[in-house]
């Protein structure tokens, strides 16, 4: 999903749809360090000049393609609008793993990113700051329906959420758990915040979820 | 986790040593990792390199060694709280770390940043987050036996929680989303938020009650 700016044809736009679905699929080829702006626009079949003219960096573009899958995501979840609350939350968090998993290489380039990045830059706004008023907003949703236990602090609630999704990355990311189990072990994490927070019927029912999910022991 | 002092060595010789691991921790936080080097080190530390290099074959090995004695002692630290068990012990294991960060911050930060450019499974991925997964374990199997968990849980996965979730903390001081004095406060939140989330009963309802308090 890219922005349209005033004054961009269609076909502007969809070259730059292009690049950035190109930029995705070259990353997860040749890793960061791999990636330069030259093989890009060789790659997104457009001259150099063009793609500086577009993006001044390769982080710079780095950053665009993950907004522009952020933006994919995010759509993909207009065939749920009927969905509110937590069951929103969860069915959000699940489509974005689904997206992780299918592109691990993005992925990866993105979060060796992130942990490199310093304080106010735009990868780390994107990745921290944005998804979590929409939390807030489903949580706010769950608070009126009475099933959330009053006097919590929904936004904290939700920055402990987003923080919990990159602490299972980190896990990825080093090792310590598979690409496989990436996708349920951030629903579990999830599932058991919700349990905590929740009261009545919607939490045994996500409880039994939780049971569902599988229990090794 | 193993004792890194060896059997043989005169009181003597286990101070200086010390002393060299502290230097290490003090001085690295101070230069960088790139601005560290074993003579830098060997002057700061009052030994001569040869002693230095005696004693670890290398600057990465020292490092790793700092960072061992650093663990170790908070380790026994915590296991002087004689009964320190379950999530008592988490909490305590908690205020311990916190107790440190706020002490030497310099450190606690380029350890996180190590932490987080490391090489999947390499010896600091090991120490740092598969050490206490395995620690986190013990300790939830034992609240398990107390039947105050709720059914359906995988430990495992908890404590995988557990151990990131002061990670995670780190890393938004890290991005400077949170500062410093805020670290012990949103660790705890973090705790506490996982507590109520796999307890029943009287101690679930005591953990919210906790988890209100902070909130308030």
């Amino acid at each position: 999903m890219i922005k349209r700016q005033r004054y961009q044809s269609d076909r502007q736009l969809k070259r730059q749809a292009n690049i950035l679905y190109t930029t995705r699929k070259l990353a997860s080829k040749v890793g960061y360090d791999g990636l330069t702006m030259r093989g890009l626009a060789e790659a997104s079949e457009v001259s150099p000049k063009t793609l500086y003219n577009l993006f001044s960096s390769k982080d710079e573009l780095l950053a665009a393609a993950l907004e522009d899958l952020v933006g994919i995501v995010q759509e993909s979840m207009d065939a749920y609008s009927d969905l509110r609350g937590i069951d929103h939350i969860l069915t959000r968090r699940q489509i974005s793993s689904k997206a992780i998993m299918r592109s691990p290489g993005f992925a990866n380039v993105i979060i060796t990113l992130f942990f490199k990045a310093k304080p106010g830059d735009r990868l780390v706004s994107a990745l921290l700051g944005g998804v979590e008023q929409e939390m807030v907003e489903q949580l706010q949703f769950e608070k009126e329906n009475g099933t959330i236990a009053e006097g919590l602090d929904l936004t904290k609630i939700s920055a402990h959420l987003t923080a919990q999704t990159w602490g299972n990355l980190l896990l990825w990311d080093k090792g310590l758990i598979s690409l496989d189990q990436l996708g349920d072990e951030i629903r579990r994490g999830f599932l058991v915040t919700f349990i905590g927070i929740t009261n009545g019927k919607k939490r045994s029912k996500l409880q039994q979820e939780l049971v569902g999910l599988g229990n090794p022991e | 986790m193993p004792n890194t002092t060896n059997t043989y060595k005169s009181e003597r010789q286990v101070e200086r040593r010390a002393k060299i691991l502290r230097t290490t921790r003090r001085l690295v936080s101070e230069v960088g990792y790139d601005g560290l080097t074993m003579r830098g080190l060997a002057a700061a530390a009052q030994v001569s390199p040869k002693t230095l290099y005696n004693l670890f074959v290398s600057k990465d090995e020292l490092l790793m060694s700092a960072l061992d004695d650093l663990m170790q002692g908070l380790f026994n630290s915590i296991q002087q709280a004689e009964n320190v068990e379950g999530f008592d012990y988490l909490f305590l294991r908690q205020d311990t770390y916190n107790e440190e960060i706020m002490r030497s911050p310099g450190y606690a930060a380029l350890t996180t940043r190590a932490l987080f450019q490391a090489r999947p499974n390499n010896r600091l991925v090991r120490r740092l987050l598969a050490a206490p997964i395995q620690e986190f374990l013990t300790h939830l199997t034992f609240e398990k036996k107390k039947g105050i968990l709720i059914d359906g849980l995988d430990l495992e996965h908890v404590s995988r929680q557990l151990a990131l979730q002061d990670w995670c903390v780190l890393l938004l001081w890290n991005k400077g989303e949170i500062n410093l004095e805020d670290i012990p406060l949103e660790k705890k939140r973090a705790l506490l938020m996982t507590l109520v989330g796999i307890t029943r009963g009287s101690s679930n309802r005591r953990y919210h009650e906790q988890l209100m308090s902070l909130t308030a």
